[in-house]
């Protein structure tokens, strides 16, 4: 009993032991090093890492850099080099990444011993400290022209600091034509004034006043004159924190008037955050490649918070689907050229030409930028009614209107009323009134649309027709073209097939010519192209078929070892099945092609051409004893292409 | 793998060198060797012999030889009647395309076939064998060079013989000449002289170490790969045991069929059926 005790013990003892060790020796750090493709980096690596559940987990020091003399030398190098530190897969402590590209003109010099290249090219570099996979203390983002291994110039340079992942304090942005300086709140709120001022010095600067992430006014500065623009200084209402992005500078837009938003530089300040983000987002996607990674800057602000109810947002999808609907529509009146003839006699055409220029000029244009804001996600950035002032300056469009027309030179004009059941009302919501606008468009467009529809329609078919004549040829000349370069490169057989193929698609375009009414044409037309690509395709096989034999020939020999004669000797294996290939089914493909070929059955030769190849090639390495009897006894082309393709569904 | 065919191929050097110096002391016995040699009656025989090579590992091999050796009498000259059926066994070890090595046994059957004996009809013969097979591509032939070592243990017909202990020393040169293609491939025709020594030593072995000269030549037909057919004739002469001054001489028809069938499962075969090549 005792002794069973003791077994029982120690078998547990075992367990644990066997139990403790296994995650112990999961934890363990190993090293590695050898090649890593990171996103489209590949280069050679030194990390630490260790296994959890399976999955390599990075922990400790990590470095992958890349640099190629040769290529550098003979044509263009991109190299990097990213090190870092990682816990528990995620960035932390100092990190730099570096990019660049570089070429050098083979030119050297030896200094202490040593060949120096010089190289010219542009270096990337991005370094700061990371804390649990956030930006943390001051990052600096350079991007810098070399020349014979020289700076010669910065293209680019930011320096912002972090805390925890939110931009602090002071920061500076600059490219090649600004630079914006600013600062923080300790929420990453924009605060206090941003200035903008161009590298050159001769054009005008912008200092930007925010408080509490709230743009109050915009100063502009030129040598001789200054401007406030004011923002949303009388603003307090519902805000909300966004990040400050083009996005944000249309909003913004929406507020100001057009003189002003000539004043400002043209997006150069989101331009210049943009290009900030980029290159943060490029340190983002390589951590993220190697584990969690939250490395994105951003640069918030607040701005006044309108919010769309849900019923709002339907009025607002509707709105959108009219005004796509109602723009192609339009497009293809406007542009369609015998309309454009006809208007120039046509009176009443002319009338439904102009009418819908104006319905898109009026009607169209301002429910277009309602889309935009839409797609920007801005709409709730800015009172209705500022909205509705922003795209209809001078009021609402009219719903009756004196549409003028000339024709040789006589002016007339016709009054047009939009049949619409829409109506705008002051006692609507501005949504609702947006809506209206934008299905009394649609609808003006859609009855014009109507009338011309004939029109429309029989140039359309016009247009198939020259096109799919244009395709015919297209197709019977790149058909012709393979045809004469491959028909002397592959054994006889196979150009007669092709020979024939060129034959029948020169009948079938003979066909074609013959058709004379209008309306069979078209549907012709479509048929020959559809006939004329299958007998490309077709040809194209054709052209491989010898490959396709000898592929097969080859697939099934095996060297074989014999040992009397000591040497290796090529055994055909399965020669059943090669021999239905070679001497029924391959035959039979050609008969096909050079007997009875037509546009209908071409599709399904070509597929059973290649099905079959891709089927023998298969079964090469497939228990095929029952198959090979069956094959014994069969002579029948169709009999045998069924048996494969049994074989084939059946695995 | 080299390393361990390497450790076969010198133990099995090693061993027929122990047992080749083993026991070579002779006693004298009184001879009497004629002024001239003298060469006995020829006589003809045929021999139909079948090989078989039956693959049963990546470099191993079963050895299988069943030959069946008629000799003429006087009742039934040149055919000749049934004088010996061969079983030769080996397994054998593939060391690279271009050397083998083999060990095994024999069990030949003798028969008498002295029509005025009456001793025994049939005594068995034993032998252990071992074969070190070389060869080598000469243009479009290939050159063989075969060292093959016997141990035999034979007996006479007479009732109640005791067993002989003789060692054999073979050394065949033979060429295989494809005929019809520039090189030994299915549906070749190919001709292969061949001349092989055979020496022999023992306590039996006084004054006729010659054993055998065989001087052959055989016309061949490579059906596939795995079965090839050849028929030829050969001469050889050779010293009589009892006597050291007769030399038997013999022509003899040859009727060959080499197979060797690999039943191993498909999976098995690949890729190892290449070698290492």
């Amino acid at each position: 009993m005792i002794r069973l005790i003791i077994k029982l013990l120690l078998q547990f003892l075992v367990f644990a032991i066997i139990g403790i060790g296994i995650p112990l020796k999961a934890q363990e750090i190993q090293t590695y090093n050898g090649p890593l493709q990171i996103g489209k980096y590949n280069g050679k690596a030194t990390f630490s890492y260790k296994l959890v559940d399976n999955d390599t987990v990075l922990h400790g020091d990590f470095l992958v850099l890349r640099s190629n003399l040769q290529e550098l030398l003979q044509k263009q190098d991109y190299s990097f080099q990213f090190k870092g530190a990682f816990v528990d897969g995620t960035a932390n402590g100092p990190w730099k990444f570096q990019f660049g590209e570089f070429n050098s003109k083979s030119q050297s010099e030896v200094i202490d011993y040593q060949y120096r290249v010089l190289v010219s090219g542009i270096q990337k570099s991005a370094s700061g400290k990371i804390q649990m996979g956030k930006p943390n203390g001051k990052w600096t983002i350079l991007e810098e022209q070399i020349e014979d291994s020289e700076i010669s110039s910065t293209l680019f340079k930011s320096v912002v600091s972090f805390n925890d992942g939110v931009p602090q304090q002071n920061f500076s942005i600059n490219n090649e034509n600004y630079t914006l300086i600013g600062r923080f709140l300790r929420d990453g709120l924009a605060h206090d004034e941003w200035s903008l001022f161009p590298i050159n010095g001769m054009d005008q600067s912008e200092s930007w006043y925010f408080r509490d992430g709230i743009l109050q006014l915009i100063r502009v500065d030129d040598d001789n004159d200054h401007k406030t623009i004011k923002a949303y200084q009388d603003y307090n209402g519902r805000t909300k924190v966004i990040n400050l992005d083009a996005g944000y500078i249309k909003a913004l837009e929406i507020q100001l008037s057009q003189v002003d938003v000539d004043i400002l530089h043209h997006n150069s300040l989101p331009e210049l955050l943009k290009q900030n983000a980029a290159r943060y987002q490029e340190v983002d996607n390589i951590l993220s490649e190697l584990g969690k990674s939250e490395f994105l800057p951003e640069f918030k602000v607040k701005v006044p918070y309108y919010p769309l109810d849900s019923l709002d947002m339907l009025k607002v999808d509707s709105l959108v689907s009219y005004y796509k609907k109602a723009i192609e529509l339009s497009e293809s009146i406007l542009h369609n050229s015998q309309l454009n003839i006809l208007k120039l006699s046509d009176a009443n055409t002319a009338y439904q030409y102009n009418t819908v220029l104006y319905l898109k000029e009026s009607y169209l244009k301002p429910i277009q930028e309602i889309v935009s804001y839409d797609s920007l996600g801005i709409l709730e950035y800015t009172s209705r009614q500022q909205l509705m002032n922003h795209v209809f300056p001078t009021g609402m469009p009219k719903s009756e209107i004196d549409i003028e027309m000339q024709i040789d030179s006589v002016m007339s004009s016709k009054l047009y009323s939009i049949p619409t059941t829409s109506l705008t009302d002051p006692s609507y919501s501005n949504i609702e009134n947006l809506q209206a606008i934008a299905k009394m468009g649609y609808d003006g467009i859609l009855a014009i649309a109507d009338e011309v529809k004939e029109t429309l329609a029989q140039e359309k078919r016009q247009n198939e027709l020259a096109n799919l004549e244009e395709e015919i040829i297209l197709q019977n000349d790149s058909l012709v073209t393979f045809i004469e370069i491959n028909k002397d490169s592959i054994p006889l057989k196979y150009a007669n097939a092709l020979k024939q193929i060129k034959l029948f698609a020169s009948t079938t375009l003979n066909d074609y010519s013959k058709v004379k009414s209008a309306q069979n044409r078209l549907t012709a037309a479509r048929s020959t192209v559809t006939c004329l690509k299958k007998l490309n395709e077709l040809s194209v096989t054709v052209s491989k078929m010898a490959t396709y034999k000898s592929t097969i020939e080859d697939s099934y020999t095996d060297r074989i070892w014999n040992p009397f004669m000591a040497t290796l000797m090529d055994e055909d294996i399965k020669k059943r099945i090669t021999s239905a290939y070679t001497k029924i089914l391959e035959p039979y493909f050609l008969e096909q092609i050079e007997q009875s070929l037509t546009c209908e059955n071409t599709t399904n030769l070509h597929e059973q051409i290649n099905a079959t190849y891709h089927t023998v090639i298969m079964l090469k390495d497939k228990d095929t004893k029952k198959l090979e009897r069956k094959l014994k006894k069969e002579k029948e082309p169709t009999v045998i292409l069924e048996m494969l393709n049994v074989q084939n569904t059946k695995q | 793998m080299k390393s361990f065919g390497t450790y076969i191929i010198k133990g099995l050097f090693l061993f027929c060198f122990l047992t080749a110096f083993h026991g070579i002391s002779q006693e004298d016995e009184p001879e009497v060797l004629p002024e001239y040699s003298k060469y006995k009656d020829l006589t003809t025989k045929t021999w139909i012999n079948t090989y078989g090579n039956i693959r049963i590992g990546k470099r191993l091999f079963w050895d299988a030889q069943t030959h069946l050796r008629l000799a003429e009498t006087e009742d039934t000259p040149f055919v000749g009647q049934v004088a010996q059926v061969y079983n030769r066994h080996a397994i054998g070890y593939i060391h690279s395309k271009y050397f083998n090595v083999r060990l095994g046994g024999v069990l030949r059957l003798n028969f008498n076939t002295d029509e005025a004996s009456t001793d025994r009809n049939l005594v068995p013969e034993w032998r252990i064998w071992h074969q070190y097979q070389f060869a080598q591509a000469l243009e479009s032939m290939m050159i063989y060079h075969r060292i093959r070592i016997e141990h035999r243990w034979t007996q006479g017909f007479a009732e109640n013989s005791e067993y002989i202990f003789r060692n054999r020393w073979r050394y065949m040169f033979r060429m295989k000449i494809p005929l019809n293609n520039h090189k030994l491939k299915p549906k070749t025709l190919y001709v292969a002289p061949e001349a092989e020594l055979i020496m022999q030593s023992g306590k039996a072995v006084v004054a006729s170490p010659m054993e055998d000269l065989r001087l052959t030549t055989t016309l061949g037909y490579i059906l596939t790969p795995r079965l090839t057919v050849a028929a030829g004739a050969m001469y050889s002469q050779g010293q009589d045991l009892s006597n050291g001054g007769f030399f038997k001489h013999s022509w003899a028809m040859r009727f060959h069929v080499y197979f060797s069938p690999d039943f191993r499962k498909v999976k098995n075969k690949l890729p190892e059926i290449h070698l290492t090549d």
